[in-house]
């Protein structure tokens, strides 16, 4: 239990370090009060109380990520100028609400247990997740917690860890925010008005989405490896997504935990796929709407949900109308990869009008490069960065193959490659860790891009 | 988490022997590799910077490269250069001043006057514009203890705040700048080698080398080529009286943490477009109860208008030291 409690003012400490007077309340009220709505729902299962609950928890949600955006939509509509509430989205809220929905919603399917205050307070803040998920289940997270072993150094653990968190850097500091390099002057040029052109546009566009990939799939090793350094195992959230072949395959590769909280606490609750195609398209666009909303308060996150769910329906459609007519491999993988790089756009552009500007420039509207390219001399390295960076995403073995997998076989290499704690091993990580270390000290890192979701 | 509990294998069934030397293998290979990457980086952003000509005891203090920039600041502050902190140190005849000191005791005939007497001497001015504000901190934390000091009077006793960018970052001392500042030292001597054994490297941005024994300048060549702009003696200007009575406050404080015989203390006005230095430092020399020396010499030049070429260095620096041998002799 001192474990534990050590554990929940360690998480707490570190959610609130940059504004303790501010986010130490918000996240312990919203703790007890879904606690306490939890331990009455495995009592009564009452569904007033559940509506309660899971409506407490959105109001909040929606109070500090909505309501500038709601605001600004109905001055928008009805022409009338009420002012814009300047409320700051406090970190990881989106996270920590989403986990709890899940326990209460299960709290009244009743299939959760009643937990302990300080285990119920870790579950929701345990801090290598807090920030930015992955977002786990409280069935396989609080057995963890009752177990004392996972609570004693173990050598083991924490160098599985650190290889765990050395990769999720290295990822982070010498994929993600050099490639950032790149994307961001375009999307900030197409934000500023500017016309953006083909070659342009498709760097803008692809480099945004490994930037994204390798960001956030570099915070989620990192945080796999911080909770496996004190012994607690998180869920994968990533399978090599743009391996995918199909949208389908995609949304079963991408963010994981977050498609599995939208599977089974929205789209299934909906009616799923029992209701006959016609609901399940409609479910599908509702959840992937809802879905993009949960990124952020804008239309163009709207517009990215949108995008994936009609996707999605096109996808679902296709597979039952085509079976016969199966695409080859390449073929679909180059059909998915192509439209989740388009669908990136509105999901990293300031507006959408932005989003726009450089979608036209990606098919050419705007010429090869009007009045010169944004990058100006560095086209060529940015698009071997691009090139090297999808090779690594393709043809590599992602971060559970090269570290857990007991067998994998890379094209072209004969012998398996296996993760085993030895010298040649403890020598790649660490001088992949030490670059990325040395990258931060000598220069600056851009934010994850999670965060602020 | 059924899937993912296959995923993630066992690993505590692993030897401990096993994970020990793991662990202390890459916490080892982290170190190093933390230390070897940025002073990699630096060489491959700076492979430009002139290595040639390069004497026994020089340090790169600036190269002209963006990725690296001014040196001597940082490195003579905090003693990166431990020679040239010994040599500053150990001078008995410490010159001060700012870039056009160091253009003008650029010369083989000051070099050779102190050798040819044994005498140690360190030329301690700065670019950028640097004076007393940032070279009396360089010599209290080098323990200077000269028994003559030759200042430049251009005027050098200017207010405390009156810092280049690079004093700045040098005194504010903020770990980012003193890791680059580390990263500097590193590369310099990487660079070096490297260029030494593989004879493909550029050698193409202006820089400028420092002796650390006696703090010359090696600039004409590696940074500039020898140009010949008279000192065109029509020009003059006068600094404003305001200036010069500030000066007097500045340099009596100056001189008195010092502590020096004044008698001991030689001021200079090294001449240049643009400014009447000469007369600067004898009104100073005066008012201050220093000595004053300024050879007059004909047929002066310089690269820039402000900073004599090689020529006039030898001309001008040989009848200086010449003149500065009296008080030398009295003062040693």
């Amino acid at each position: 239990m001192l474990a534990v409690m050590w554990l929940v003012i360690a998480s707490l400490v570190f959610y609130s370090f940059d504004d303790p007077y501010r986010l130490l309340p918000l996240i312990l009220s919203s703790i007890t009060f879904n606690f306490f709505i939890g331990r009455m729902l495995l009592r009564s299962q009452n569904r007033a109380l559940l509506a309660i609950g899971i409506g407490g928890d959105l109001l909040l949600l929606g109070y500090f990520k909505y309501a500038g955006f709601l605001v600004e939509t109905l001055n928008a509509v009805t022409g009338i100028a009420l002012p814009r509430p300047n409320i700051d989205l406090p970190i990881g809220i989106s996270f920590f609400t989403f986990t709890q929905i899940a326990f209460l919603v299960d709290a009244y399917r009743g299939e959760a247990r009643e937990y302990e205050p300080f285990h119920y307070t870790l579950f929701v803040s345990f801090f290598p997740h807090l920030i930015a998920g992955p977002i786990y289940h409280h069935k396989e997270i609080m057995p963890q917690f009752h177990l004392q072993e996972n609570f004693r150094f173990d050598i083991s653990n924490f160098g599985f860890g650190l290889t765990w968190f050395a990769l999720g850097l290295a990822k982070k500091i010498l994929f993600a925010d050099v490639v950032a390099q790149y994307a961001t002057p375009i999307f900030n040029a197409a934000a500023a008005g500017q016309a953006v052109g083909l070659v342009d546009g498709w760097i803008g566009a692809c480099g945004f989405g490994l930037q994204l990939y390798y960001d956030f799939s570099g915070y989620t090793d990192m945080a796999i490896g911080l909770a496996l350094m004190i012994g607690v195992r998180l869920p994968l959230n990533f399978d090599s997504p743009y391996k995918a072949l199909s949208l389908v395959d995609f949304w079963r590769r991408w963010h994981m935990t977050l498609s599995r909280f939208l599977r089974d606490y929205l789209y299934i609750p909906l009616g799923g796929n029992r209701k006959g195609p016609r609901r399940r398209y409609i479910n599908l666009l509702i959840t992937m709407l809802l879905g993009g909303s949960w990124h952020g308060a804008a239309w163009t996150f709207v517009m990215w949900g949108a995008i994936h769910g009609f996707g999605l329906v096109v996808n679902h459609g296709w597979n039952k109308v085509s079976y016969r007519l199966k695409l080859p491999d390449p073929a679909a993988w180059a059909l998915t990869l192509g439209f989740v790089m388009l669908a990136w756009v509105p999901f990293r552009a300031d507006s959408l009008s932005a989003a726009f500007t450089i979608w036209k420039g990606m098919f050419g509207f705007h010429g090869l490069a009007p009045a010169g390219s944004v990058l100006a001399g560095q086209i060529t390295i940015a698009v071997m960065y691009i090139a090297v960076l999808l090779a690594v995403a393709l043809f590599a073995p992602n971060s559970q193959q090269l570290l857990s997998y007991p067998r994998i076989i890379i094209a072209g290499f004969r012998r398996p490659i296996r993760f085993v704690p030895s010298p040649p091993w403890a020598i790649a990580a660490g001088i992949v860790f030490g670059i990325a270390v040395s990258f931060i000290i000598t220069q600056r890192p851009t934010e994850f891009l999670y965060f602020r979701f | 988490m059924q899937k993912e509990r296959e995923i993630l294998p066992d690993y505590r069934m692993a030897e401990k022997r096993k994970w020990k030397a793991y662990v202390a293998i890459f916490a080892v290979m982290a170190f190093v590799s933390a230390v070897v990457t940025p002073v990699a980086i630096m060489t491959f952003d700076n492979f430009a910077c002139r290595t040639q000509p390069h004497g026994p005891d020089d340090f790169l203090a600036y190269c002209r490269s963006p990725r690296y920039g001014d040196y001597e600041h940082g490195a003579l502050y905090y003693g990166l250069e431990p020679k040239a902190r010994e040599s500053i140190r150990a001078a008995q005849v410490l010159f001060l001043g700012s870039s056009r000191l160091q253009a003008a005791f650029a010369a083989n005939a000051t070099r050779e006057y102190f050798r040819a007497r044994g005498i140690r001497y360190f030329v301690m001015g700065f670019g950028y514009g640097d004076v007393s504000p940032f070279e009396q901190p360089v010599m209290e934390r080098s323990g200077a203890s000269p028994k003559v000091i030759v200042i430049n009077t251009d005027p050098f006793f200017v207010e405390p705040n009156r810092l280049s960018e690079p004093a700045k970052e040098a005194i504010e001392g903020g770990p980012k700048y003193l890791w680059r500042l580390t990263q500097k030292m590193a590369f310099q001597r990487v660079h070096r080698i490297i260029c030494r054994v593989v004879p493909l490297c550029p050698e193409s941005e202006p820089s400028i080398f420092r002796s650390a024994t006696d703090g010359q300048w090696n600039w004409i060549g590696p940074y500039t080529e020898e140009r010949e702009v008279p000192i065109d003696q029509e020009l003059k200007e006068r600094i404003p009286q305001f200036e010069i009575e500030r000066a007097k406050t500045i340099g009596e404080i100056f001189l008195n943490r010092i502590g020096l015989d004044r008698r001991c203390v030689v001021f200079t006005g090294i001449p240049s477009n643009g400014l009447d230095l000469t007369e600067v430092a004898e009104v100073l020399a005066t008012a201050l109860h220093t000595r004053f020396l300024a050879p007059k010499i004909d047929g002066l030049a310089t690269v820039d208008g402000g900073h004599f070429n090689s020529r006039s260095a030898e001309l001008w620096s040989a009848a200086f030291v010449e003149a500065l041998t009296p008080i030398v002799n009295e003062c040693l």
